[in-house]
């Protein structure tokens, strides 16, 4: 640029040519209407919003349930008596206060969470508080007969655990989550079943957003277990979430999972959470509560939102009722090499998190597969019956727990390089007690630790020979050289055959691999 | 390089590269997205330097150019379209190389028309501050080693 100093005019402490400034004007202009710059940068899509978090430990108010007014009469027998003399003597006095603060509570928590303020909160507490002090009187006042003390009794329980719930609510820090989605009510429903917020899309997931219901998913069962399609295209399972389980199942009872208060929800989610941090998400469903009306009872429930496994059941009922395996190819078709290299590389990562989660109840009908051509699903369902807080191996097949087993015995003989290097350089209170402690009871949670850390020394005894990066390619060390799965079938189907020649439970074996397509894959010469 | 003549003509048709101006071959292996990444640092480094004499002017609009103007031009969407397929060619196996390579080759060819349609980058290069800016001329040599690279037999 040749220019003298005259030809330059300034603006502000700057000197800029003539020249300079309409060559700065012209670029400016281009860069307001740039498809090179201003496209780009109003296509850029907005960043994901930040996961809210968990509470730091979990609160289950099983018992938080208002009695209603009815209930309370029904317990003691008759409604409050009527004053005498223009109020002169007054009766039933404690009697009525607990009625009036129950309606103060039921007002309340029938509003929208998002529409309370604190003070609404405050005053909430406040009529739970005058509540336990009548509830306490009037037990005082009518001592020696049954029926009074044990209805007092009852809304002392539940106006406790009514107190617990509503802290839990206010101090849930994904509370903002749900707050326009539910009312009070429906949040300490929440509280009761053990449910954080963060695990919430009542967003999504309620029935204004379904565009399809089949409610005969699951027919018969105790909660409803619907299939619904949703508005953004997602098929997924609804099981509604019992408070307690009085149905529950010895393995249940065994591990520890406390039948009052079982959580199961949380224990998917949990599950989830191992598959996840193993690198393998993909083998249990995608998990978070939602919203449904359960055809029954007119009642919209909060329950467990799971994606549908790809494929089938390993194991079926038949016509009379038994229980059948599948045949999943016909005798003398068996899978394409990658096809089986894929179904033991997810089978035996799925093997890892039941192992570390302490999963009981991986029964053929628990194990959904579908293959494609080369291509292979494998989806752990149903993972209720895990993260007992008895349970401190991983290595607790059911053999050793309860005479039924459903597990294939034994820790995983092989190990996929991304669940080995997940899991030795993992550490279970840096990457895992912060998203399981909202999950979990502090017991379940010290358990899941211990198959934590011991499933890490079995990872790290099979390094580094039996370490997987190549599902197809992989041989054992010589002089075997077995491929993987038939490495996996040599390790056993769970069962030993005895000195009589008969077949008794062993406890080792090769995983889901081996226990539900060993035998079809050595008949077809595979393994 | 291209093959032949007709090969020549497909890519200067279709690419608006001509494979046969100077520029060097890539090997064989070659990582495309290693060309594309080197181009893109001297090309940063011209708008760096265009930056900086910007700024040195103490004035609004010139500080607005340099902080805004730049260098969406070498990022943004559009790029990210281009470097998954220069990212995809690299990665795909013999088998997949065509596909990733046809994709690769429309995707270089939007790229290198939105580049060459550009009056921002005509100002640009066009800047009275005496600093040189040649990204036109930086970028289609590497797509003429990533054509060659794309002509050469699996």
């Amino acid at each position: 640029m040749s220019e003298s100093r005259t030809q330059r005019r300034k603006r502000g402490k700057a000197l800029v040519s003539p020249l300079e400034r309409d060559w700065s004007r012209v670029v400016l202009e281009l860069i307001d209407r740039s498809p090179i710059v201003v496209e780009d940068e109003a296509e850029l899509p907005p960043p994901p919003p930040p996961a809210p978090p968990r509470p730091p430990a979990l609160v289950q108010a099983v018992q938080a349930r208002m009695l209603t007014f009815e209930e309370l009469t029904a317990k003691i027998g008759h409604t409050p008596h009527w004053n005498q003399l223009f109020g002169k003597y007054k009766r039933s006095t404690d009697y009525k206060a607990m009625r009036a603060e129950i309606t103060k509570v039921e007002t309340t928590a029938a509003k929208g969470l998002g529409t309370l303020g604190d003070r609404d909160f405050d005053a909430m507490a406040t009529a739970l508080d005058e509540l336990i002090a009548a509830a306490k009187r009037y037990k005082a006042a009518h001592a020696g007969k049954e029926n009074k003390v044990g209805a007092g009794e009852d809304v002392l329980a539940s106006a406790e655990a009514e107190k617990l719930a509503l802290a839990a609510v206010r101090a849930d820090p994904a509370f903002d989550r749900v707050k326009d989605h539910i009312t009070l009510k429906q949040a300490i429903e929440c509280k009761r079943r053990g449910i954080a917020f963060a695990d919430c899309r009542f967003d999504l997931y309620n029935d204004d957003k379904a565009t399809a219901v089949d409610d005969n998913f699951g027919a018969g069962m105790a909660n409803s277990v619907a299939k619904i399609t949703y508005e953004d295209g997602s098929e997924l399972v609804f099981k509604g979430e019992k408070i307690s389980d009085t149905q529950q199942l010895g393995i249940a009872s065994a591990i520890g999972i406390d039948g009052g208060a079982p959580h199961n929800g949380n224990r998917n989610i949990a599950t989830s959470a191992i598959a996840e941090f193993l690198g393998k998400p993909e083998v249990v469903p995608k998990v978070c509560y939602g919203l449904h009306s359960n055809p029954l009872t007119g009642q919209q429930e909060i329950g467990l939102l799971m994606t549908k496994g790809a494929g089938k059941t390993v194991n079926y009922k038949d016509e009379i009722g038994n229980n059948k395996r599948r045949a999943f190819w016909e005798p003398g078709h068996p899978p394409s090499d990658d096809a089986i290299a894929k179904l033991g590389e997810q089978l035996t990562s799925l093997d890892w998190s039941d192992v570390i989660c302490g999963q009981q109840d991986r029964h053929g009908g628990n194990l959904m597969i579908e293959i494609e051509g080369d291509e292979v699903k494998v989806t752990g369902i149903d993972n209720d019956v895990c993260f007992g807080k008895n349970q401190l191996d991983p290595n607790g097949s059911k053999s050793k727990i309860s005479s039924a087993r459903t597990n294939p015995p034994g820790m995983p003989p092989l190990i996929d390089k991304k669940v080995y290097d997940r899991l030795v350089a993992g550490d279970f209170d840096r990457d895992l007690a912060p998203t399981l402690s909202g999950l979990l009871t502090p017991e379940e949670l010290a358990a899941a630790k211990s198959r934590f850390d011991l499933s890490k020394q079995h990872a790290l005894g099979l390094n580094p020979d039996y370490v997987v990066a190549d599902w197809k390619a992989w041989r054992s060390p010589a002089p075997d050289l077995l491929t993987a799965a038939a490495y996996l079938v040599a390790a056993g189907n769970g069962f030993q055959q005895n000195v009589h020649g008969g077949w008794e439970p062993s406890e080792s074996s090769g995983g889901l691999f081996a226990r539900d397509f060993g035998q079809a894959l050595r008949r077809d010469g595979k393994a | 390089m291209a093959d032949s003549e007709q090969q020549r003509s497909w890519c200067i048709r279709v690419l608006g590269v001509d494979p046969a101006a100077p520029g060097a071959p890539a090997g064989p292996g070659a990582s495309v997205l290693a060309g594309w990444q080197a181009a893109k640092e001297a090309a940063d480094a011209q708008l760096d330097a265009l930056a900086r004499a910007l700024r040195s002017r103490g004035d609004p609009d010139f500080d607005q150019i340099a902080e805004y103007g730049l260098f969406g031009i070498t990022g943004g969407q559009s790029t990210v379209g281009l470097i998954a397929a220069l990212r995809g060619y690299d990665a795909a196996a013999p088998a997949e190389r065509a596909a990733a390579g046809a994709a690769l080759g429309k995707a270089v060819a939007a790229w290198r028309a939105q580049l060459h349609a550009s009056a921002l980058v005509d100002a640009l290069e066009d800047n009275p501050l005496g600093v040189t800016v040649d990204l036109r001329g930086t970028f289609d040599a590497a797509f003429r080693q990533i054509v060659a690279t794309l002509r050469q037999p699996a």
